[in-house]
């Protein structure tokens, strides 16, 4: 048993340790978006030529890369706000039963946006496919955005499923699943 | 059938903790299914992933945490305390009304609420506790004042209200400032009159010298320099909603810059946080777009306007039903979470009965404001108990008065919407 456990632990650092270049990858394309639009602006009042590729760049690709990289990383954190009046208060082998749901359903779920998400990059990288601007930008390389992300999230929240079984079953202690209790980073309102 | 099904997920979901993008997006597919089957969830699932985030104006929620967090790290609301400190000290309840002037300030910068009431929390509420406060009422004021970070531009509630009900951020954003001001003063009264009914309540501050007031001022050139990059652009036209939210972010970081502290370990962990909460954000606009093409096609919302109109009631009538509806849901659910799963059902029927979308966000926001420091799960209480170290019951016992203080607040904005709409208008 101890063994079983030992694969989802390292699985987890796996999946940690990818979560952790995804979040990277975001916080730099975060202060990008900043500096173009704050360019964008210089550029067309004082300079009079604004950026004709600002908004294509930011909507198909950062913006994006923003959303689909931190997907993941957020569940692990709990960053995902949910109404956790009831869960709070529910004895924790309960709370462990609402968690398989949650992650049945999500794995699903997000693995179907996956699964989506890859054809579609696959059918726009095999033909070559650019938007329709001043610049031909490709979409496949925003596409491609979908199922890493989606797929990352389908993963660990297929690795949660596995290891709220265990737990159920056997009474293992999983750090990941117990260390992030409650909301992750605060600040939404 | 659909609907009842999708609705039944959807609250099994909600209920057991699922975060509210996953349970709404989930529950929506299952109803799309019945309703379209493969091809229509396929349909939608291929598109709206990416369509939800490659929206322009959806760069400001983004853009606008940034900008909240970089002002987080840069100390500025520290400062801005202790310079209202420094000027109201000596009248009554000072220190409780610096606490809601700051907040009202810092709301002029900060687009979220509880990074406000932790802001607050961390800077006044010792400063009121070591001047001999009556803890329930410091405890009080500060989760009130951090309220004011939703209401007062930049706001990011009032934007995720714009982004689904389709209306103009810009006009949102500014149909704030009067509200945010009428709230500002309220508190201020609240404070008066509970330092007044009991003054040991609330111990006059020190003197402080002209010459170290007059120091302390230099905290409001930058406070009045990000003030004029976001809501003086917007309301100029000068910007765009989402050029000036970048610019903000970009101001605050030159005042971290200015302020000496851009460091890298001090700026990352910013950018980090601020991924964070707008990822959460647009799942959760993800979820309600999802679910939204499942609930138009249920055609509920007709039928619900539909309903309300052959009860034949006077508008004002349903819209105080409306009002206790989002008072009740304020006291369990997140204030985003409201947004998302009401406004899209609201909305129409507000319309319906011939109000102002944008009245109707702004109203929306002030009522939500409530359930941050009403019990159970007034969000800012918790914020300001952890703080201070104090029991929250306490701070829930301390909000109540403000409580009664903005429920006169929103009968106010309910009954003269011009009250909210006027600014907006002008521009």
């Amino acid at each position: 048993m101890k063994e079983e456990g030992g694969v989802i632990r390292s699985t987890a650092r796996i999946l940690s340790a990818i979560e952790r270049v995804y979040v990277s990858i975001a916080a730099v394309f975060m202060a990008v978006v900043m500096f173009v639009v704050v360019g964008d602006v210089f550029f067309r009042y004082v300079l009079n030529s604004p950026f004709s590729w600002a908004n294509d760049l930011i909507g198909l690709y950062l913006m994006a890369g923003i959303f689909f990289l931190v997907l993941s990383p957020a569940y692990a954190e709990r960053a995902h706000v949910g109404v956790d009046i009831v869960y709070q208060v529910m004895p924790r082998r309960v709370q462990l039963a609402a968690d398989v749901v949650t992650n049945v359903t999500g794995t699903a779920f997000f693995a179907v946006i996956a699964k989506i998400g890859y054809d579609r990059f696959i059918s726009a990288f095999l033909s070559g496919d650019v938007i329709a601007g001043s610049i031909p930008w490709p979409t496949w390389a925003s596409y491609v955005l979908v199922p890493i992300g989606a797929g990352m999230l389908a993963l660990r929240m297929a690795l949660h499923l596995i290891a709220d079984c265990v737990a159920l079953a056997t009474g293992a202690r999983f750090a990941f699943l117990e260390e992030a209790e409650g909301h992750g980073p605060e600040g939404m309102n | 059938m659909a609907l009842t099904i999708g609705l039944a997920v959807l609250f099994v979901l909600l209920i057991l903790g699922t975060p509210v993008g996953f349970a709404m997006g989930i529950s929506g597919v299952v109803g799309l299914y019945l309703i379209g089957g493969q091809t229509m969830v396929v349909g939608i699932l291929e598109t709206a992933p990416l369509s939800n985030v490659t929206g322009y104006e959806l760069i400001t929620i983004p853009m606008f945490l940034l900008m909240a967090e970089l002002v987080l790290v840069s100390g500025i609301a520290d400062d801005l305390f202790n310079a209202v400190a420094a000027w109201v000290g000596r009248v009554r309840g000072g220190l409780g009304m610096a606490t809601a002037v700051a907040g009202a300030g810092f709301a002029a910068i900060c687009g979220s609420s509880t990074a406000s009431a932790a802001t607050l929390s961390a800077t006044s509420l010792p400063a009121m506790l070591k001047q001999g406060y009556e803890p329930k009422m410091a405890a009080g004021v500060v989760a009130i004042s951090g309220t004011l970070a939703m209401l007062i531009p930049p706001s990011i509630a009032l934007i995720i209200y714009a982004l689904l009900a389709d209306a103009s951020i810009g006009k949102l954003l500014i149909a704030g400032i009067v509200p945010g001001i009428i709230v500002t003063f309220t508190i201020l009264a609240t404070v008066w009159f509970l330092a007044w009914s009991d003054p040991r309540r609330a111990p006059v501050s020190p003197p402080t010298s002209l010459r170290e007031k007059i120091r302390l001022l230099k905290v409001v050139g930058p406070m009045l320099l990000l003030f004029g990059m976001v809501t003086g652009v917007i309301y100029t036209g000068v910007a765009t909603p989402t050029e000036a939210a970048a610019l903000g972010a970009f101001g605050a970081l030159l005042v971290v810059a200015y302020r000496g502290r851009a460091r890298f370990g001090i700026l990352w962990p910013a950018f980090v946080r601020a991924s964070y909460t707008s990822c959460m954000i647009a799942m959760i606009l993800l979820g309600a777009h999802v679910f939204g093409y499942f609930f138009v096609l249920t055609q509920v919302t007709q039928s619900l306007v539909a309903e309300v109109a052959a009860l034949q009631l006077e508008p004002w009538m349903v819209m105080t039903f409306v009002l206790i509806v989002y008072l009740v849901l304020g006291t369990f659910m997140d204030q985003i979470a409201i947004l998302v799963l009401t406004v899209p059902v609201m909305l129409p029927l507000i319309l319906s009965l011939g109000y102002d979308p944008i009245w109707f966000g702004v109203i929306v926001i002030v009522t939500a404001e409530v359930g941050l420091i009403t019990p159970p799960v007034g969000l800012n209480c918790f914020i300001v108990a952890r703080y201070a170290r104090r029991p929250v019951a306490e701070v829930f016992y301390g909000s109540l008065p403000h409580v009664i203080a903005h429920l006169l607040v929103i009968a106010l904005l309910t009954a003269f919407p011009a009250i909210v709409l006027w600014l907006p208008n002008q521009m």
